[in-house]
């Protein structure tokens, strides 16, 4: 009897001081799991970033890069400085956040439109969602190929608008951009779908019954429901553009990676380049927060 | 008052059914633009060469040939390295990319949906937010560890850079995030291990996901010739698509090029043809709600 009670509590005692628990056990082996990934993330992703602040405040050259061994100067703010001062980079800038301020409506009220489409039941929709898709899966395969020098050396779109283009010079920019602007909405599409595949039927049901129309539907029903994607695909369009490899300051970084001596004043230019971008997303998302719900 | 109602729902039904009509018209003009630059991809793989350098160019051809492709045999035929050697490359890399992105990123993403550990959260903020950052600055700092790990001029570094895809990994992890915790708990009960609950209950449940991850992917590394121009010195260890930019330049060349272009990018079409419904699928659950 004694010696029951002794080894119960010598049970409860083991359960209580055991090392780990035992869903903080499984938990540690769910941990080994991400162990491979985590490997590659840091890597190559995180070191890349951390080095790049580190390459950012000094005077380098790539044979001084292997290591931080040879004769890198260390020069402060003073790369930032540089690209801040330059007045040709600040010019590029700004217009590429002109650029995209007038593409990015244009491409989300755009994938919204065909969006609200493909959502319809009609005979040939799935045909239809693969040739709006495409473009996702193709981005980097053709669009160096069509939008650079196609074939006989001639952009297909720019050759399909040039007539518009000396109509107006603002309506021009929208025409000889259409299509880049078409390929750049799939994924917003693809969003605006499953978006719209959450508003409730029911309560289309309930306006149809109080004989809304289509247009009342859209603006009542459809449109307040789905409000944090459209501001979700601001961003996203957003982002997109600032970084697509077409943006003249994503040229500018590349050409001062090239010269070879100035990958400091590059990866000032990226970081600087980055928080601005953050910047205007974050006075976007301040404006809009009362739709974002 | 009973008269203009039954009008009204006439005229309702009338519009339900015109609608599809008026919806594909719509959508077929835009989508011709949207088809358009493959259209073009197409047509131009198959024009002679008094139709190439027309302007303005055509979206049609008028007498088709397959002298283009006959072109691009004879120019393979030429080189040092046998073009099936390019092609054996591209597909065993692209194969095992494939494989280890699929089992890399399904690992990691179970315990993070699963599992609450302490800076899951931050990990995953750090992912969604890494997606935003990575740009060209971090180029010449890859390009050191890369080298400093001797992964250059081996097949290791088409494959190992690209593993810990942060596209992916958000994408399965908001996939498994919308499976109820209450199958794993069941399992758990049942006496299931950690490696049996991930490979008998996340593995299959994330299919499509993981459809979706090859879909999205799958043109990087099919079409990848920056990694081959940048660490391998080896002619014999780079790629097809690599191969296929080298016979780019020369105006003699045009019509062999755009045979090559439609060969490089028909297997990614293909492969999203075919999948395309798991995509859908995959986007429509991947809960930004």
């Amino acid at each position: 009897m004694k010696k029951q009670v002794k080894y119960k509590k010598k049970l409860a005692h083991s359960q209580k001081y055991t090392l780990l628990s035992f869903e903080k056990k499984r938990s540690l082996e769910g941990f080994v799991f991400a162990i491979p990934w985590l490997l590659g993330f840091i890597a190559f992703v995180v070191i890349p970033l951390a080095l790049s602040v580190r390459i950012s405040f000094f005077q380098t050259v790539l044979t001084d890069l292997y290591g931080f061994r040879g004769t890198s100067t260390y020069v402060g703010f003073n790369n930032y400085v540089k690209v801040i001062q330059d007045p040709a980079v600040g010019e590029t800038v700004f217009r590429s956040f002109g650029m995209s301020l007038i593409k990015v409506p244009v491409i989300v009220a755009f994938s919204l439109f065909v969006a609200v489409l493909l959502k319809q039941d009609f005979p040939g929709r799935t045909a239809f969602r693969v040739i709006f898709f495409i473009p996702v899966i193709l981005a980097g395969t053709i669009m160096t190929y069509l939008f650079q020098d196609g074939v006989g050396n001639m952009s297909v779109f720019s050759t399909l608008t040039t007539g518009v283009q000396q109509l107006n010079s603002f309506f021009g920019t929208i025409m000889s951009n259409i299509g880049a602007i078409m390929w750049a909405s799939s994924v917003e599409i693809l969003i605006f779908l499953a978006a719209l595949q959450s508003v409730p039927a029911t309560l289309y049901e309930v306006v149809e019954l109080d004989g809304a129309s289509a247009w009342e539907t859209f603006w009542h029903v459809t449109l307040p429901y789905i409000s944090p994607f459209v501001i979700l695909n601001f961003v996203y369009a957003m982002v997109d553009s600032f970084v697509a490899s077409d943006n003249p300051v994503m040229s500018i970084m590349d050409s001062m990676t090239r010269e070879g001596t100035k990958y400091g004043q590059a990866s000032a230019l990226s970081w600087l380049y980055m928080l601005a971008t953050l910047a205007v997303i974050l006075i976007f998302i301040l404006f809009t927060r009362r739709w974002l719900k | 008052m009973f008269q203009v109602d039954v009008d009204y729902l006439k005229k309702a039904k009338k519009r339900r059914e015109y609608a599809p009509t008026v919806i594909s018209i719509v959508l077929a003009l835009a989508g011709v633009v949207s088809a358009l630059p493959i259209v073009y991809l197409v047509v131009t793989a198959f024009k002679p060469a008094e139709e190439l350098f027309l302007y303005p160019p055509r979206f049609y051809v008028k007498n088709p040939t397959f002298k283009n492709f006959s072109d691009l045999v004879s120019i393979t035929a030429n080189t040092m390295v046998p073009f099936t050697r390019y092609l054996f490359n591209t597909i065993i890399i692209t194969a095992v990319y494939m494989f280890a992105l699929i089992v890399v990123g399904t690992l990691a993403c179970y315990p993070l949906s699963k599992h609450r550990f302490p800076g899951g959260n931050a990990l995953f903020k750090l992912v969604t937010n890494a997606l935003l950052i990575i740009s060209g600055a971090a180029a010449i700092p890859s390009y050191i560890i890369i080298t400093g790990l001797h992964l250059d001029n081996t097949y290791l570094v088409y494959i190992i850079p690209g593993l810990a895809n942060c596209t992916c990994m958000f994408l399965l992890k908001q996939f498994l995030d919308q499976v109820p915790d209450t199958i794993f708990e069941a399992g758990k009960i049942d006496g299931a291990s950690e490696w049996q609950l991930y490979t008998k209950i996340a593995l299959p449940l994330l299919r499509n996901a993981q459809a979706t991850c090859v879909i999205l992917t799958f043109p990087g590394i099919w079409g990848d010739t920056a990694t081959s121009t940048t660490y391998i010195y080896d002619e014999q260890l780079r790629t097809f698509a690599f191969f296929m930019s080298t016979l780019q330049g020369g105006l003699a060349r045009t019509g062999a090029n755009a045979a090559a272009s439609l060969i490089m990018t028909l297997p990614s079409i293909i492969v999203f043809v075919v999948s395309q419904s798991s995509v859908m699928d995959t986007m429509a659950h991947s809960g930004i709600k």
